[in-house]
Parts: structure tokens; sequence; C-alpha cells
């Protein structure tokens, strides 16, 4: 049950004692015997745990209570005000629910009618047990591959243009826990390893500081210290008896002379399954028969990837060795150890950059011939600009995460001040911290290009992009894809006066198939219309004077600055956050059993006043870090 | 037979690149290789986005005396080389528009939903898309099973594998294309070093090793993983491909500009790449993404200036932008036709022993619908395909499948049935077939 459900759970009630008897009109109705039946028969499929549509579960009544994207189902008391009658009845602008079934019958609609106007009680939620999710394997994503060689063979190029990333969900960290390796990256890594050891092999300081012998002196003994020393570094823990042999045997096996054997070594441990994948399987926990402990060298890889984008240096490898991960303390420990460390940036501008789809700006969609602001430079600088601004808060123990949304202040550098309208820096290709102006319509992220360039088209601003980069990116309320095989083709433009975009976009809230989920989108996003495709501001949109109010979930305001100060005080945004770092560091969707988890860290988040830094610390102090299931068979 | 012209291979190349001494290869009549097996045949993938006008696209006559629909016009110069199929219709299901096209038009199957209560809707392939049956039936003597390009990057990334790749092995096990013409090129033609088998035998094992610790997906992970590496030690063992690869610039690197994606130059480059691979035999089997499924590509070169997924949406009455994208589009499928076509083989052409199957993910994109589904099938497939091709038209909506079926026979995937629950078909579509 989420933590906003809880805040929201308006009236808690026992079910009622005795026989079920269901046409009894005297008995009050009984939630969990005549509604949510009704809810698993007809709605469920759409609303249900698996997958839930406008964010909206009608799986118990504490879901049910809590609503979706559209606001609260149900007034209790006030059947005549609830939406959710209206939608069970197709009335009003929006398609009749269940979507594309057959419509409840008049008595199933009565009795819902008759729980509303009796008070909508519901029992409580049945208290959600923490399960852990399936111990597996995770690829290194392109960034964690590259921080890896560099921490085994030191400053060289990787001579090979690695696949992509799989997002999923906006995460590399997802992807590369799920995706199948294709036989082209396959060959890429061996391309690469062999490469790479060719080059390592070559490189007097690289020998030095990894081989324990000069190349003119091999011996079986060299040959297995280095095994064990280097092999220990790539696979991040120490190789198996089984695995040492193997490698000495390469290199025994390789003709030529010593220094062959150890590039042969070194072309197979760069391209090793144990090298390329994460693996995090864990033992049997001694304590809990349910679940598994991760090991110490598991732990260590499990931080240090978090932390740093990197693998364990070798002061976490000896913390490893010497099994102090195993306590709160000791993981603790080198968490704050890393965290201090500058090395911590790298992730959390890793974390942020997918976060805030910041890629995107590689490649601006906008026309010159439009905007003239358009440059190869600007999408880049547009993204240093949100890194700063947002590491400047995320990396500050002391402060308030959510200053991101109303933040007066922001980083420019000569293309960005032009666009903004303030004060460019004397150097023009430096960026400087700039005070944004008091009354001025600017603040937070939102008022910023990778927000607004991204979600916008080549000779124009989406404000039904920006608005679904809102919902589904901030407060992880995903909007649904229209239902196949319905016409999505507006009215054709009649002729008339110049219109605004708002007023073009209306038939989204009146045509009854757009009407639901345009409702999640647009009043967010058409307040920002007072921002061009480019993101410079502008008061008139086709000639006429733009209205820049909008809604976030009931509550009214007059212009994007002001959406600014309501997500500062959304539950939804702490709720999101944690949802996404817990992704970013475990590499996989939660499971319903992980919502525990999402609940306990954004209850902290919220009552530690919103530190990025003491999230990032929960999380590696949750059970969701140490803890896997069995994997699945 | 007429002599092998290097010119026709590179039109436009700067680089020197050594072609293979086919005429050493054939028999007398050039119509077969001097050992006695057939030319080999080769199947292809063409893919673009969000469907076509289907008034403007389907052809007004049937049979063999069918006439070029306006969307179709570029076609003019290989007509004779491709098949119209309309009418048919997808029957895996429609789960979800254009992830269902997709999938079922690329392999038979249904999709894989994957929704999350808290993240955006995202789906996968259920079974192995036709370009990689072909692939392990025809394509194991190459040295690329199968090569797998794109042309359009701007392709939908948050909605699960199904709209970011087209060709899939299985259920989140995607084949990335590439996007770039000159990492095409040194893929093909980059060497691995031949001492790294004995490196491979090792990474082998402990790809074994730990798969053996895992269950599950998991576990099909690091099978695939351990096979990937077996196939590339074979690979080390087999004689290095006849052609060579010289110095030079081809095919050089193509940046998009202001928001401006060079779409012709690009698909121009990957035709001539596919060509190339074909010509050195170092594939059989290749796909081309040009514009993934809901891709918001935009088709500046026409006169768009919104991504092509929301004008199929919001353009209004005859949709005219639409329009004039699905003509660019088929224009840019006849320059591969042609370059194709203009590939001697044998005594022939590489058209002449290839069957392409091109298609989309929904039949318009304003309504999702997945009936009368848009599909050509170009190429003589070595004398299996009807020459010159034909307008289909199904009036009782046969399953779409059945051209899927008749594609796989054409290159010689010699199948009983083809497809799975509503896509499984146990007849090819005889009206294209000899």
């Amino acid at each position: 049950m989420s933590a906003r459900a809880r805040l929201l759970l308006i009236v808690v009630g026992l079910s009622a004692a005795g026989p079920a008897r269901a046409d009894d009109d005297d008995e009050p109705v009984d939630f969990r015997r005549q509604i949510l039946p009704i809810f698993e028969g007809a709605c469920v499929e759409c609303h249900g745990a698996k997958k839930a549509s406008g964010a909206l579960r009608l799986t118990g009544g504490v879901e049910a209570l809590a609503g979706g994207i559209t606001g609260k189902l149900v007034v209790p008391g006030k059947p005549g005000e609830s939406y959710l009658l209206r939608r069970l009845r197709g009335e009003g602008d929006e398609d009749r629910m269940p979507l594309q079934r057959p419509p409840l019958s008049k008595k199933e609609i009565a009795v819902v009618a008759r729980w509303i106007e009796e008070g909508a009680k519901v029992p409580p939620a049945p208290p959600t047990t923490f399960v852990p999710a399936p111990g597996g394997v995770r690829r290194l994503t392109v960034a964690q591959y590259r921080s890896s060689v560099r921490d085994l063979l030191g400053e060289v190029p990787v001579p090979v243009a690695l696949e992509p990333d799989t997002l999923i969900s906006g995460s590399a960290a997802v992807g590369a826990g799920r995706i199948v390796i294709s036989r082209q990256a396959t060959e890429k890594y061996a391309l690469a390893a062999s490469r790479l050891a060719a080059r390592a092999t070559t490189d007097p300081a690289w020998w030095s500081r990894w081989v324990p012998c000069e190349a003119s002196a091999g011996s079986p003994t060299c040959a297995a210290g280095f095994v064990s020393h280097f092999g220990e570094r790539a696979f991040r823990r120490p190789l198996t008896a089984a695995e040492s042999e193997r490698y000495l045997a390469l290199a025994r096996r390789t003709p030529g002379a010593f220094v062959a054997g150890v590039r042969a070594v070194v072309a197979a441990l760069l391209q090793s399954p144990s090298f390329l994948y994460r693996v995090e399987l864990g033992v049997p926990d001694p304590t809990d028969p349910s679940r598994r402990v991760l090991t110490d060298y598991e732990m260590a890889s499990r931080l240090s990837f978090f932390l740093w984008g990197a693998p364990p240096d070798q002061e976490l490898l000896d913390a490893a060795a010497a099994g102090r991960l195993s306590t709160d303390e000791g993981l603790r420990a080198q968490a704050e150890r890393m965290l201090a460390s500058p090395r911590s940036r790298a992730t959390v501008e890793t974390f942020f950059s997918e976060l805030l789809r910041l890629g995107k700006l590689e490649h601006l969609p906008q026309f010159r011939s439009k905007y003239q602001q358009v440059s190869s430079t600007l999408g880049p600088a547009m993204r240093e600009e949100t890194l700063r601004v947002v590491e400047e808060i995320a990396l500050d123990p002391e402060r308030d995460f959510r200053e991101i949304f109303d933040a007066p202040f922001t980083y420019v550098n000569g293309e960005l001040a032009h666009l903004y309208g303030v004060a460019p820096p004397a150097d023009e290709s430096a960026f400087v911290r700039v005070e944004l102006p008091a009354g001025g319509p600017r603040a937070g992220v939102l008022g910023q290009g990778s927000f607004l360039a991204v979600n916008a088209h080549p000779t124009a601003p989406s404000p039904t992009k920006r608005g679904r980069f809102i919902r589904e990116t901030l407060l992880c309320q995903p909007v649904p894809p229209p239902p196949p095989d319905v016409s999505t083709k507006l009215p054709k433009d009649g002729k008339g006066p110049a219109r605004t975009t708002r007023q073009k976009m209306a038939v989204h809230r009146t045509a009854v198939q757009c009407a639901g989920c345009h409702k999640a989108m647009d009043p967010l996003g058409l307040p920002f219309e007072t921002y061009d495709g480019i993101g410079a501001f502008r008061e008139r949109d086709n000639g006429l004077p733009i209205d820049a109010s909008g809604e976030l979930d009931g509550v009214p305001f007059r212009a994007p600055r002001e959406l600014g100060a309501l997500l500062r005080r959304s539950p939804k945004v702490g709720v999101c956050l944690a949802r996404n770092l817990l992704r970013f560091a475990l590499g996989h969707l939660e499971g319903e059993g992980e919502e525990p988890l999402v609940d306990e860290l954004s209850q902290a988040l919220e009552r530690d006043g919103y530190h990025f830094r003491s999230l990032v610390l929960n999380v590696i102090a949750s059970r969701g870090f140490r803890y896997v299931g069995e994997a699945a068979p | 037979m007429k002599a092998l012209d290097r010119r026709t291979f590179l039109r436009g190349a700067t680089a020197a690149v050594a072609l293979p001494t086919l005429e050493a290869m054939l028999d007398r009549n050039g119509t077969a290789l001097a050992s006695g097996a057939p030319l080999p045949r080769r199947l292809g993938v063409f893919f673009w986005g969000n469907g076509v006008r289907l008034a403007q696209w389907n052809p007004k006559e049937r049979g063999a005396r069918w006439a070029l629909s306006d969307e179709l016009a570029h076609l003019a110069a290989v007509k004779d080389y491709v098949s119209v199929v309309s009418g048919t219709q997808i029957k895996t299901g429609n789960e979800q528009g254009h992830h269902a096209g997709s999938v079922g038009i690329l392999s038979g199957c249904p999709m894989v939903s994957q929704p999350h209560p808290a993240s955006a809707y995202a789906s996968t392939f259920s079974g192995p898309s036709i370009d990689q049956v072909a692939a392990d039936a025809i394509g194991r003597g190459t040295r690329f099973r199968s090569l797998e390009l794109g042309v359009s990057r701007r392709v939908t990334d948050n909605e699960g594998t199904t709209l970011l790749y087209l060709s899939h092995r299985g259920p989140d096990n995607p084949n990335p294309p590439e996007y770039d013409p000159q990492a095409v090129f040194e893929r093909l033609f980059g060497r691995l070093d031949p001492r790294d088998r004995s490196v491979l035998d090792v990474v082998a094992e402990d790809a074994r090793a730990l798969g053996a610790r895992l269950g599950g997906h998991d576990r099909r992970r690091l099978d695939q993983h351990f096979q990937n590496i077996r196939e590339l030690e074979k690979r080390l063992a087999a004689p290095p491909p006849r052609c060579g690869m010289g110095a030079g610039a081809w095919p050089g690197r193509y940046q998009e500009e202001e928001g401006k994606e060079p779409l012709i130059e690009l698909n121009a480059a990957m035709a001539r790449l596919v060509a190339l691979a074909w010509s050195c035999d170092l594939t059989r089997v290749f796909s081309l993404q040009f514009a993934g499924s809901v891709a918001t590509t935009v088709y500046w070169q026409v006169g768009e200036d919104k991504p092509h997924h929301q004008l199929t949406h919001d353009e209004a009455g005859e949709q005219p932008l639409v329009h004039a994208a699905t003509i660019f589009v088929m224009h840019r499928l006849a320059n591969l036709l042609q370059e194709l076509r203009d590939t001697p083989d044998g005594a022939g052409n590489l058209l002449d022993s290839a069957v392409l199957l091109a298609s989309t993910d929904t039949s318009e994109g304003k309504e999702h619908t997945l009936k009368d589904y848009p599909i050509l099938v170009a190429g003589r497939a070595g004398g299996r395909l009807k020459h010159p091709g034909v307008h289909y038209r199904s009036d009782s909506g046969e399953n779409a499948s059945k051209v899927l079926l008749s594609v796989l026979r054409a290159a010689g995937v010699p199948l009983k049935r083809f497809g799975k629950k509503g896509g499984l078909v146990e007849d090819g579509l005889g009206a294209i077939e000899i």
C-alpha cells in the first residue's frame, strides 16, 4: 500500500460480520463481498496489480479510494459527485467503463452507488510483506564497461564502437538486467578485448603494475601471480581454483613468448561473462529460509557500481575479503567513504541524465530554419546546465532536493544566456551561475531548455509532450496508450480566426476517445506555451495572448512557476524519486513485493527533509539492497 | 556471361574493395556454382513505421495487369520484381496499436505485453522475427548469420524492445541495428585475431560455468552468450572472406543537421552495403529498419515539421503530408531494390536470387488497424516467385502469415507451417509463387 494511499485513506471500516446475504438492502454494502467482485470481474484486467491504466488499481478498497491520474474516484456519501459512477454510466465526455466490454448491469451500478452513499467504507489493506526480487545477473552498461576497462588498463580508449545500451523505462540499468546479448555485442566485446589486450601488454607502465616479473623472465610462478591478482580485479572477486587453472593453461598453451600468454589471458578476462555480467545470486540466508543474502563480494560490486558506476577499488575488495560488508555498519562505512569521493559525481550524473532523459539533447528536434538559436552545441549546453543545477542541489547533504522544481538560479553559457534573455558571461563558452529574475517566469528544471526543447516539435512546442513528461517522469504515473482500433483522428480544423494551441487542443477535452488520458497531460503542459519550441519565453501564440493557467490533480495554478511550487508539495514526487533510484541501484523494475521498500524510502525521504544523500544511504541500507529471492527456475 | 563491372558495385565509392572472383565459382552457364550447388538465395526485410494511406496505396487492378498506385509509383523501375499483397489481415491479436502489427507482420506470433503499474507500457516479441528464422536455416555458412541495419534513429525508446528493434531472436532478445554506415563497413571486413581461438575456448567455458548457476531467463541469456561465442570460434576457423577491405573514405559519415536526418543518403549507403555484403557472400539475410514502429521520424524532405507518427493521427482530411511521406519511403525502398537489381550475380542480378518482405506496423496510422495490411514481396527468389509480380488481393481477410510462409519458402527454408496461435498457417500464398 502506498504512502499516499495511507495519507488519503478517508474511511476505514471493518467488513460486515455475519453470514453473507447478497440482496439484503437493510445491511450496509460489504465492500469485500459485493464491490470487490465487481472490480475483479470487470476492471482489474486493466486496473490491476500488473497493469494499472491511469495509475488506478481496483484490486482493493484502499487502492480504489486512492484513485489514479484523474484524481479521486469517489466522494464518500455523495454518489452524484463521484467520478467512478460517471464513468460506469458513460456520462460526460469520456468513455464508459469498462472499456470495450459490456457495461455493468443496472443492479451492479446501483450497489456501487449505495456503497458510496453509505460512506464508501473499505476494509484496511493487509500488510504487504517485503518479497525481494529474484537474484540474477546484470550485464555491464556501456559506461560501466568503460570504467571497468579504465580500472584495469588505465586511460586507454576503447577501440570498438560498443553496442548502445537498451533502455527499458528510460533506464540502462534495467535494460542491462534483462536483455539477452546479441551476436553483434558478443563479437564487439571479443574484438575490443583482443585489441585492448594487445595494447596493454606492450605498455610498460601497465606491465609493471600487474605482472610480477619482467617479460623476458616469465615463469609459472609469475603467471600464477598475475592471473590471481589481475583476475581478481577483473572478476571483482577471487578466481575459483578451476578458473585459475583454466587461465594458467591458456597462458601455457599460447605459442610464442611469455608476453603472448599474458596477452591471451587479458583478452579472455576482458570478454569473459564473469567480467561482463555482475552476479547477484547470494547464498541462503540462515535467519530466513525464504530469501538469500548477497555475498560480500556481490555487495561490493553492487555498492561500487551504484555509487561510482565503476568496479570495486582495492579498499572495497579488501573490506569484502574481511567480511566487513556483511554488517550494516561495515556497509555503511564503505558507502560513506565512497560518497565522500568525487568519483560519486559520475553516478549522480548518470542517474539524473537518465531520469530527466537528457540523452535526447544530443539531437534536438528543432529546425534551425525556424529557431535561429539552434546549433550543434545548444543541446549539450542544455544538458550541462541541468546537470549543474541538479548536482548543486543533490550533492549538498543539507539541501532539499525539491529545490530543483523552483530553484531561482541556473547555470548558463553564452548560448543559453541569449536564449533565456539573461546577461551572458564575459567568456561565452564558460558556464556561470546566475540568479534568475525574481518576478520572472523561469524557475527550476521546468524552465530549462532540457525540459522545454526536448519535449517539442521541429517548429512548435508540444504541450502534450511536456505534460506527459511531468506525469510519467516526475510523478511516475504512466499515461496509457490509446486502445486499439480507436480512431485518433481529430476533427478537421475549421476555417476561422487565428487560434492559440490551447484553443486548437480544446477537442482533446471534449472528444470522447481523447479526454481520459489528455486530461492527465494537457493541463500540465499547456501552461508551458509561454515558451516556444526551443524554450525562449514568449508573450503570444499565433498573435494571441497566452493563457498560462493549468491544474495539477485538481489544484489550479496560474503560471508554470506556480507548478514548480505545487510539485514541491506533492508527495508523489518523493515516491517517484525513490522508485527511480531503487531501479537504478537494483537494475530491475520493482515487483509488487518491493512496494514496501518504495514506501519506506519515500517516507524516510520526507522525514529527512528530502536530502538526496540520505536517500542514497537508505537505499543501500534497505533490505532490497542486501537480499534477493531464489533465482527464477 | 557478362563480365563483372566493378563500377556497378561501387557507384560513388572511393575505396578500393577487392571483389570476389565469382567467375571462378560459377559453372559454365553461370546459373549454379561450379560445385553443382544452386546459387545461394537471400532474404531481406524492409520495414517502416506508421502505416500507409490505403486508398492511395492499394493498386486498383488485380493479377498480372496491375498498375502502380500513387504511393507505389517510385517502384516503376523495378515493378516486374514486385508483388503487392492486399486484403490480408494480421491475426495474432491487436493488444496494442503499432506493437501488435509490428510483431505480427515480422514474426507471425503474438506480442508479449509488459505492463507495469508505475512505468510506461512496453512489449516484446514472443518468437523470432522472420529474418532470424531464415538466418538459422540459410545463414549458417556465411560469416554473418544476418545483418541488421537502421536508417532513422528517431525510434520510440521507452515502450520496450518492439518499438526499438525490428529483429528479434525471442522475448527481450533483440538484434539491435547499426545506424552508422561506416560502422557497418568496418564490421563486415573487421578481422578477429585468429590467435584468439583458444581465448574464446576459455571464455566459452566461463559462460557455461556461469550459466549452470542460473535459471529461467538468466539461464537463457548465458546459453545464448555461450552459443554466440561458439559461433565466433567457428568463424575464426573458417577461411577469411574473399573480399578484402581497402583504404578509403567509403561509405563515409552522415551527420544529422539541425534536426534533419539525411535519410536519402543514409538509405543509399545502406543499400550499397547490402549489395556488397550479398555479393561477397558475407551474409544471406539482412533487415533494414528504415523507420521503427511508432517512429518519430520527421520527413522534412516532403515538408513535415512534426513527427510522422503524430501527423498520422493529427493531420486532417486526406492527410497530404502522410501521403507524401509514404511516397518518399517507397522511393527509398525502390533505391534499395534498384541497387540489388543493378548488382550482377551469376548470369543475373542479386534481386533474381532474393526475396524481400517490405511492410509496416499498422495498415493506417490513424486507425491502428490490422486489416487490409500493406505488404510487398520483391525479388525472384531463384525462380520461386512470380515474375513479373502480381497484385493479389484477398477478399476474405486471409491470414497475413501466409505471405510470411511464402517468403520463407522462397528463400529456401522448407517449412510446413509458420507462426503461432492466431498467426499459425500451413499454407503459403500461392498467388505470388511459381
